[in-house]
């Protein structure tokens, strides 16, 4: 009974504690409803904002692009003000290696939210075809790149490349001291001040498995071993690399064109070079080449919007898109025969070009990852 | 058995939320090629894996050893000596939480770089500094909250014997703080183990750089599943850090916390410059040199206003998201602890769990759960990010909680109790003015972790939208001159504090309303 009377409560138990003790909430905050409210308002604004988020009811796209923001939000923009088609856009960082939306489409796949795939690298792209992520699409627009640039499948097609060079502090290396080939990171005269990304992720990963698929294990395994030899550091990412390299911190790097760019219109004292245009490679009796990385579009196979995304494809495919690359600030390069190129990016002519098919490249990086990791992950 | 009953529910809508994706994970974990395989394990158990991890995990030992020695000191003579601005001086200790690594690691480089220029080796030292500074506030966080939650009565008798102040730190309060603590330290250390910009950027020699981290992400993008094998030695460590601490402090019975006198431990009476000096010192490392260099380089005005117009919009979109997820994850710890703060060993290993899972695996996991018919509502909208974060800060919210509720007498709870009140009645007149100033404090310290949040809102962030994290971090690889991002950063910061201030501002009516109460009924009021 007693017991009955502690739980539960009676008047005169009630009347025993101080009323003050336990009721001494502000006036405003008498009754519970009240108090509560006061406590669940962050998840209140919530519900109210999230109530907010709006549907035009226009036709839409869901596009996933892994190039930055900063050039690529333009160019959907335009599309839509052409089209009137509503672009949902999602962009990758490089805190995440540009792997988040590549997990992304593998995690959805089945159940696909995204229409396009707008790769800033191919590798991933080729990953996705291979694990039946892409629908087949060949675009009119593709008619203008080269084959070597689209996929035999018709599961993606390539556009607007990037670069593999080299950047180098003027500072610290004359212009006649400047390197001239990938190897040159392996010279004794860059002991311990040259970098790269480590070549597991990324366009350093491309780089690498083009380079297992042109020169072979022998001369891939090589090329790296003589590079840990020589003291090259192994950093997170390109824009490290970049930044390493333009704050004197070392001397010589291998990055990409939009990162070396950066440098160069922040006015640091860097210089880019379009390596191995020249110098026959030991073995292969002509200059290796610079590697192009180009965009890819791709079609999401399952995607909510099909007949948007292959008009967001077209689009981005067109010579407007390539040309409106090269004159940002990610200085693509046209893949398209007659466009101009990006200005202020030393291309040389004629320009020798790594050549290598994508397919051939994912393919060499699978067969090198097991060196690599020995090489970078230990 | 209500209680229970209660209990119980409160756990089956965590593991709803948090623990069914988890388990997706470790069964993706456990197979290959939809197969049942251990494969993966047996390559995260390989001597180089093993070597990498033993490699990182010292480095982040050792930062976290330092962490603790500095936060632990700090929150000593913060909380038990007489300090002018106490309140003040607690939030410039936690200042630099709101600023991402690599811009505290910044503010170093250049004189890491000038002695280096000397002394090539200090930079792998450099390293274990830099990141013990950077986690000293995490530490502090948790040891702050431990100390106050200590016994005045007890400390006021360990002070009549003669003994010096210092053996009081030493055989009373650490003793007694030693759970709460033990939780800053595993967090520390998770946040270290996972930092892999901080030796890069301080160019550590070749055999240092890569870490276990890169590691993680190389197996992030071979797949989730191995990801969360690659995750699985680190999550082991940091649990046997916190399990050992709980059962430590129990068999050396110092659970006395758990029902003690709601006065706080007063100060000693003797204010020392030494403290003062300390706090200042710390203070100027932590927060002032990195605020100074952000500063700098923003540079101009000019810096702020296109910061602001690039981003003025998700600083505001990311306010209700924040919110959001502060307040469901302290709403859900509140529901798992109930009034007791001390959760048993398997309630504190599955609450502690999500926070060493990567945000990237997580996420992926989050996907596979969320993505189905029925579900759009959620995984198509902002909700995606608030259960993400949820999932993710859970932990941080419930030690939080935690650390507060054992400071509540038990006898405020039973005489609560003796008058009967309606659940309800219960909830907002007894639970919510006792335990605000904890579900402030979880609340906080959710909305600081959430601010900087990328891995995981890269994945999830509904087509449209853009979290302010994964934009810094857009601009840190972008833009070159950092001005932009720096200017971002300070704004980010501005907004957590006002999140902050507005997560504390009731707590604090409720809690001076409660403390009014018993002051009046005592004077006849």
């Amino acid at each position: 009974m007693a017991k009955k009377n502690i739980h539960h409560g009676d008047t005169e138990t009630r009347r025993a504690i101080p009323s003050s003790f336990i009721f001494s909430v502000p006036p405003c905050l008498r009754g519970s409803i009240p108090s509560v409210l006061f406590f669940c308002w962050p998840l209140i604004l919530f519900a109210c904002f999230s109530g907010c988020e709006g549907d035009s009811g226009k036709p839409a796209v869901v596009v996933y692009s892994s190039l930055d923001e900063h050039y690529s939000k333009p160019i959907l923009q335009e599309f839509e003000k052409q089209t009137g088609i509503r672009v949902l856009d999602l962009y990758d960082t490089e805190a995440d290696k540009t792997t988040g939306l590549y997990l992304r489409i593998l995690a959805e796949m089945a159940r696909p939210r995204a229409d396009v795939f707008w790769n800033s690298e191919v590798l991933r792209t080729v990953q996705l075809a291979e694990k039946g992520a892409l629908a087949v699409f060949r675009p009119e627009a593709a008619a203008g790149i080269p084959a070597a640039f689209r996929d035999p499948g018709g599961r993606w097609t390539g556009f607007a490349a990037r670069a593999r060079v080299l950047i180098y502090n003027t500072d610290l290396v004359t212009a006649s001291q400047a390197p001239r080939s990938v190897a040159d990171l392996a010279d004794p005269r860059f002991k311990d001040r040259a970098c790269i990304a480590v070549p597991l992720f990324g366009t350093t990963a491309t780089h690498a498995g083009a380079l297992r698929a042109v020169l072979g294990k022998e001369g891939m395994e090589d090329l790296f071993r003589r590079f840990k030899a020589n003291g090259v550091r192994a950093v997170s990412g390109n824009s490290m690399v970049r930044d390493l390299v333009a704050s004197g911190d070392l001397a010589l790097g291998i990055t990409d064109t939009d990162d070396a760019h950066e440098a160069l219109a922040a006015g640091k004292h860097v210089a880019l070079v379009f390596p191995d245009q020249e110098t026959p490679w030991p073995g292969l009796g002509h200059p290796l080449g610079t590697l192009l990385i180009p965009n890819t579009a791709s079609l999401v196979r399952g995607g909510p919007n099909p007949e948007s995304g292959k008009r967001l494809i077209e689009y981005l495919l067109s010579s407007e898109v390539e040309e409106r690359l090269a004159r940002s600030g990610s200085v693509q390069i046209p893949l398209r025969q007659g466009l101009a190129p990006p200005p202020g990016l030393p291309i040389p002519t004629p320009f020798r070009i790594l050549e290598v098919d994508a397919s051939s490249a994912a393919r060499g990086l699978a067969e090198a990852e097991p060196f690599l990791e020995e090489m970078y992950l230990r | 058995v209500n209680r229970a009953l209660r209990r119980l529910t409160s756990w089956a809508l965590i593991a709803l939320l948090i623990h069914v994706p988890l388990a997706v994970l470790a069964a993706r974990s456990l197979s290959s090629n939809g197969r049942p395989s251990l494969e993966i394990y047996s390559e995260v158990l390989s001597a180089r894996a093993l070597l990498l991890f033993l490699g990182s995990a010292g480095m982040a030992a050792a930062s976290t050893v330092l962490a603790l020695g500095i936060g632990t000191t700090i929150a000593i003579l913060l909380e038990t000596r007489r300090v002018p601005f106490r309140p003040a001086l607690r939030l410039v200790a936690l200042s630099p939480l709101l600023l991402p690594p690599f811009m505290q690691v910044g503010a170093y480089k250049p004189l890491v770089a000038a002695v280096a220029a000397h002394a090539e080796w200090i930079r792998f030292p450099a390293v274990i500094v830099i990141l013990g500074l950077a986690s000293a506030p995490v530490v502090f966080f948790f040891a702050s909250q431990g100390i106050r939650g200590i016994s005045g009565d007890l400390l006021d008798a360990a002070r009549l014997a003669p003994v010096s102040e210092r053996v009081v730190a030493l055989r009373v309060i650490l003793p007694l703080a030693a759970p709460a603590i033990a939780a800053g330290a595993a967090i520390a250390f998770v946040f270290s183990f996972l930092e892999q910009e901080t030796p890069a950027l301080l160019l550590v020699p070749a055999s240092a750089v890569p870490s276990y981290s890169m590691y993680i992400f190389y197996q992030v993008a071979r797949g989730p599943g191995a990801a969360f094998a690659a995750a699985m030695p680190m999550i082991l460590l940091s649990l046997m850090v916190v399990v050992l601490a709980e059962r430590w402090a129990r068999r050396r019975a110092f659970c006395v916390t758990a029902t003690e006198n709601p006065r706080a431990p007063l100060p000693a009476e003797r204010a020392e410059p030494l403290a003062l000096l300390a706090i200042a010192a710390f203070a100027a490392l932590s927060a002032g040199l990195p605020v100074a260099r952000l500063l700098w380089m923003a540079g101009s005005p000019r810096a702020f206003g296109r910061a602001l117009d690039l981003y003025g919009a998700e600083l505001l979109e990311g306010i209700p998201i924040t919110l959001g997820a502060a307040a469901m994850a302290t709403a859900l710890a509140a529901l798992a602890l109930g009034r007791s703060g001390r959760p048993s060993t398997l309630a504190a290993v599955l609450a502690w769990i999500p926070l060493a899972v990567p945000g990237t695996a997580l996420g992926a996991a989050l996907i596979e759960t969320a993505n189905r018919p029925g579900l759009e509502a959620i995984y198509e909208s902002r909700w995606i990010l608030v259960i993400s974060a949820v999932a993710r800060f859970f932990p941080i919210a419930y030690f939080s909680l935690a650390a507060h509720l054992r400071t509540i007498p038990g006898e405020l709870w039973d005489a609560a109790d003796l008058a009967g009140p309606s659940p309800a009645r219960w909830l907002a007149r007894v639970y919510l003015p006792l335990a605000a100033p904890g579900l402030a404090l979880a609340a906080s310290a959710v909305t600081i972790f959430q601010s900087g949040e990328v891995a995981a809102a890269v994945l999830l962030a509904p087509p449209g939208h853009r979290p302010v994290p994964v934009a810094i971090a857009s601009e840190l690889h972008y833009n070159v001159n950092l001005d932009v991002p720096a200017a971002l950063c300070l704004f980010q910061s501005a907004v957590v504090l006002m999140m902050i201030g507005a997560i504390r501002i009731p707590a604090r009516i409720l809690t001076a309303a409660t403390r009014r109460g018993p002051s009046r009924a005592a004077s006849g009021g």
